[in-house]
C-alpha cells in the first residue's frame, strides 16, 4: 500500500493499515511454518523431505472451533476449551488467534541413544538401540513423575534440539546404525502431530518405531497415532479410577480402552507399572490389574514392574522395595501372565525372559543390557516353544 | 612470722608445685582428648566401611536365600582368621628371635661400619625364618580364603559378580535412572556431558580466549584428583582434549546429542589407578599376594556379618507381619 493515497490526515486509515501491517508481520512466521509442516512449500519435494524445522508453534490437529475464538482440543479426554492466548492443560497446545498451535512440532529437548529395553519393551529386537525422543509437556501431572523436569514444562521453556531435521535425523541413525526411532520419558502423544509425522518418515528408511504413553487419549487421535508406530508400551498406572484421579491427574477407563485399542490394532503391546510404596503396591490392586491384562489382553502380553525412586512430588516415599517388586511379580504369575519383568532394579533374575514352558532363561539382561539371547527365529531352543514379540 | 627470704622460697616452691600439677593435668587432658579423637576415628572408619557395605548389598539385590549363604561364608572367614591368631605362636617366637637379633644387629652399625660375623649371619637366618613362617601362614590362609570365594561365586549370579568388580565404595550413591545397575560410586559420563554441554555454550571468542586455559584446567583436575601424569602425557592430554572439545563445540544440537556419550569417554579419565592395582594383583608372586580377592574383601570381610545378621532379622519381622 502506498502511504500517499491515504487521504491525508486520516488518522483511523493510518492506524488500521499499521495495525493490518503487525498484525501481517506477526502472523508470517506462523502461517510460514504451518505450510512448512504441512509440505505446502513446494510441493511433492517438501513431502519428500522436510525442511529443518526452526523454534515456534506450528498448527495442530484433533481440535474443534468454537464461537468467540475459542477452541475446543479434541486430542485427550479432557476436552479443554481454550480462550484466545490461552495454554492447554499439557503445556503444549495453545489457541493463537483461534487456531490450535502446538509447541512441540520438532521441538525436542531429549535425544538420547537408550537401548530398548529402557522403554520398556522385551519383546521387541531386545538387542536394538533407539533414538529415544521427548519434548516438553503432558497432560498428566502424576505425583511421583521419574522425567518431571521437562514433563512439567512447556516446550517453550525448555532448550529445545533446533533446528530439527526430518532427513538428517534420519540419515544420522541410518549411518550409525541405530535400529529405531522411540518417543518417550514424555507423552508423545501430547503431540500426535510431530510424533506421527516424524515416526512415519522414519518408517521410509526402514527404522523401527515405539512408542512409551499413558494412553491418556481419545481413540481417533490413539488410532492415527499408532499407524506411525510398530511397538507401543502403554503405562498401566494403577487400578483404580480413584488412584488415577488422586495421584496421576487423570482416568483410568481412557487408558483401558487405549491398552485394548493397541492391541486391536496389530500393535506389538507391553505394558508397564511404576510400583510406588503405600500408592499402587496392593496385593488387591496388583492382583486386580493382573487379571484386567490377562483376560484384555491375553496371559503372553509382557508387563514390566518399575521401581519407583522418589521424585518430584513424592520424595517423602523410599524407593520400592525389592521384596515389594518381588510379590508383586509373582502376583502377575500366579494370575496367568507368562512374562512379568522387574525393571529400573539389577541385577535380578527378574530382568530375564523365561520360556514359558520350560522355565529356561532365553534373553538374559543386565538392567536394560542384554547379555545373552538364546532364542532361535523367536522360539526356545530347548522346548521349542513360540515366544511372542518380534526379535528379528 | 616468716623471714621476706623464707616467704619467698616457700611461694616458689609452691609455684612450682603448682605448676608442676598444672603440666601433669594438662598432659593428662592431652592424652584423653588423643584417646577421644582415636576412638571417634576409628568408629568413624567403621561407619564408613559399614556404609558402603550396605551400598553393595543394595545393589546386589540379594535374595534371602543368598543373604544366609553369604553370611554362612563371611562366618568361615571369620574363623579362618581365629585359626590364624591361635596359630601364630610359632610365629611369635620367631618374630621375638628377630627382635632380639634386630636390635643387636641395629646396635653393630651404628657403629659405622658393615657388620661382620656371627651378627648380620643370625639376623639373617631369623630373616629367613621368619619369612617363610610368614609364607606358610598366607599360603594356608589363601588357600582356605580360595575355597571360600569360590563357594561366593557359586551363590552369586554373574550379574551380581560384574556389579561387584564395578563397584566404587561411597556414601552416597548417585541417582541414575538411566542405569539401574549402577552401585556405589561406579563410573558415569554423565558429569562429563554436563561439562560439555557447558562449554558448548560459551560464545565463541570467549571459547577462543579461554580453550587452553579450560583444557589445561582439565588436565589439573585430572592430575591431582585421578592418577598423576608426566609433563609429556600432560602436554599430549591436552591436544588431545583441545581437540575433543572443539569438535564438540562444531557440532549441530543434534549431532552432539548422538555423539555425546562418546565425547565424554573421550574426555572422561581412564581409571588408571583400578588398571595398574588390577595388574599389580594379577602379577604379585603368590606369597605377597593379598590373601583375599576384590570379591572376598568386598563380602567376607568381618563387617558384613552383623549387617548381613540384622537384614535376614529385618526380613524375618517384616514377613512375620
Amino acid at each position: 500500500m502506498d502511504l500517499k493515497l491515504m487521504e491525508p490526515g486520516s488518522r483511523r486509515a493510518f492506524l488500521a493499515w499499521t495495525g493490518r501491517l503487525g498484525l501481517s508481520a506477526a502472523l508470517a512466521p506462523v502461517a510460514w511454518r504451518a505450510l512448512q509442516v504441512l509440505g505446502l512449500l513446494g510441493g511433492d519435494q517438501a513431502q519428500a523431505a522436510p525442511l529443518p524445522l526452526q523454534p515456534g508453534p506450528a498448527p495442530a490437529r484433533y481440535y474443534t472451533r468454537l464461537e468467540g475464538g475459542k477452541v475446543q482440543c479434541q486430542l485427550c479426554p479432557r476436552h479443554e476449551v481454550l480462550a484466545p492466548g490461552q495454554m492447554g492443560f499439557c503445556r503444549v497446545r495453545q489457541n493463537l488467534g483461534g487456531v490450535m498451535m502446538t509447541h512441540a512440532y520438532g521441538q525436542p529437548c531429549v535425544m538420547n541413544l537408550d537401548p530398548i529395553g529402557k522403554n520398556p519393551l522385551g519383546h521387541f529386537y531386545p538387542e536394538m538401540t533407539v533414538l529415544a525422543l521427548a519434548h516438553a509437556g503432558c497432560n498428566l501431572r502424576c505425583l511421583y513423575c521419574q522425567n518431571w523436569q521437562f514433563s512439567q514444562k512447556s516446550p517453550t521453556q525448555t532448550k529445545n534440539i533446533v533446528p530439527f531435521d526430518f532427513r538428517q535425523t534420519a540419515a544420522r541413525m541410518q549411518s550409525r546404525r541405530i535400529g529405531g526411532v522411540s518417543f518417550t520419558y514424555t507423552e508423545a502423544d501430547c503431540a500426535p502431530e510431530f510424533a506421527g509425522d516424524f515416526a512415519g518418515f522414519c518408517g521410509q528408511f526402514g527404522l523401527q518405531r515405539t512408542l512409551c504413553t499413558s494412553g491418556y487419549l481419545q481413540k481417533q487421535p490413539f488410532q492415527d497415532l499408532l499407524r506411525n508406530f510398530e511397538a507401543v508400551t502403554i503405562t498401566y498406572k494403577g487400578a483404580t479410577d480413584d488412584f488415577y484421579q488422586r495421584v496421576v491427574g487423570g482416568n483410568l477407563n481412557p487408558v483401558l480402552d487405549s491398552m485394548v485399542l493397541a492391541k486391536t490394532e496389530g500393535k506389538w503391546l507391553e505394558v508397564a507399572t511404576l510400583i510406588v510404596p503405600t500408592l499402587n503396591d496392593s496385593r488387591e490392586g496388583l492382583t486386580a490389574m493382573a487379571r484386567w491384562l490377562k483376560g484384555n489382553l491375553g496371559a503372553e502380553t509382557p508387563w514390566h514392574l518399575e521401581r519407583f525412586d522418589p521424585q518430584f512430588k513424592l520424595m517423602n516415599l523410599p524407593p520400592t522395595p525389592q521384596q515389594t517388586l518381588e510379590t508383586a511379580r509373582q502376583i502377575g504369575l500366579d494370575a496367568g501372565l507368562k512374562f512379568v519383568y522387574i525393571s529400573n532394579l539389577a541385577p535380578h533374575p527378574g530382568n530375564h525372559t523365561y520360556c514359558p514352558s520350560c522355565g529356561r532363561v532365553l534373553v538374559k539382561r543386565l538392567g536394560f543390557k542384554v547379555l545373552e539371547n538364546h532364542l532361535v527365529h523367536g522360539a526356545c531352543p530347548y522346548c521349542g516353544t513360540r515366544i511372542p514379540g518380534v526379535w528379528a | 612470722m616468716l623471714s621476706p627470704k623464707k616467704a619467698l622460697i616457700v611461694a616458689a616452691s609452691l609455684l612450682l608445685f603448682w605448676g608442676a600439677g598444672q603440666a601433669r593435668a594438662g598432659q593428662g587432658g592431652l592424652s584423653a582428648a588423643d584417646s577421644d579423637f582415636q576412638r571417634v576415628k576409628t568408629r568413624v572408619a567403621e561407619l564408613q566401611e559399614d556404609i558402603s557395605t550396605i551400598n553393595l548389598l543394595n545393589g546386589l539385590n540379594l535374595t534371602q536365600d543368598q543373604e544366609k549363604q553369604i553370611l554362612q561364608l563371611a562366618q568361615e572367614a571369620r574363623q579362618v582368621r581365629e585359626r590364624a591368631t591361635i596359630n601364630s605362636a610359632s610365629l611369635m617366637g620367631a618374630m621375638r628371635q628377630a627382635e632380639t637379633s634386630y636390635a643387636t644387629l641395629k646396635e653393630e652399625i651404628e657403629k659405622g661400619a658393615p657388620a661382620r660375623g656371627q651378627i648380620p649371619t643370625q639376623a639373617a637366618q631369623v630373616n629367613h625364618h621368619l619369612k617363610e613362617l610368614q609364607d606358610q601362614g598366607n599360603r594356608q590362609m589363601s588357600t582356605e580364603f580360595n575355597a571360600l570365594e569360590g563357594k561366593l561365586r557359586g551363590v552369586l549370579t554373574p550379574e551380581q559378580l560384574q556389579v561387584v568388580e564395578d563397584f566404587s565404595p561411597c556414601l552416597i550413591p548417585p541417582v541414575d535412572l538411566r542405569s539401574p545397575v549402577r552401585a556405589g560410586q561406579a563410573a558415569s559420563n554423565q558429569g562429563s556431558v554436563n561439562l560439555l554441554r557447558r562449554l558448548r555454550a560459551i560464545p565463541e571468542d570467549k571459547w577462543q580466549a579461554r580453550r587452553r586455559m579450560i583444557a589445561q584446567k582439565i588436565v589439573t583436575n585430572i592430575n591431582e584428583n585421578h592418577y598423576r601424569m608426566t609433563e609429556a602425557e600432560k602436554t599430549a592430554a591436552e591436544v588431545r582434549l583441545l581437540s575433543v572439545l572443539d569438535q564438540a563445540r562444531q557440532m549441530s544440537d543434534m549431532d552432539f546429542e548422538l555423539a555425546k556419550e562418546k565425547l565424554a569417554e573421550q574426555i572422561a579419565p581412564p581409571d588408571k589407578i583400578k588398571n595398574l592395582r588390577n595388574e599389580i594383583e594379577a602379577r604379585l608372586p603368590h606369597a605377597r599376594r593379598p590373601q583375599m580377592s576384590r570379591l572376598g574383601r568386598s563380602l567376607l570381610s568381618d563387617n558384613i556379618i552383623p549387617i548381613l545378621e540384622q537384614r535376614l532379622a529385618n526380613n524375618n519381622l517384616a514377613e512375620a507381619r
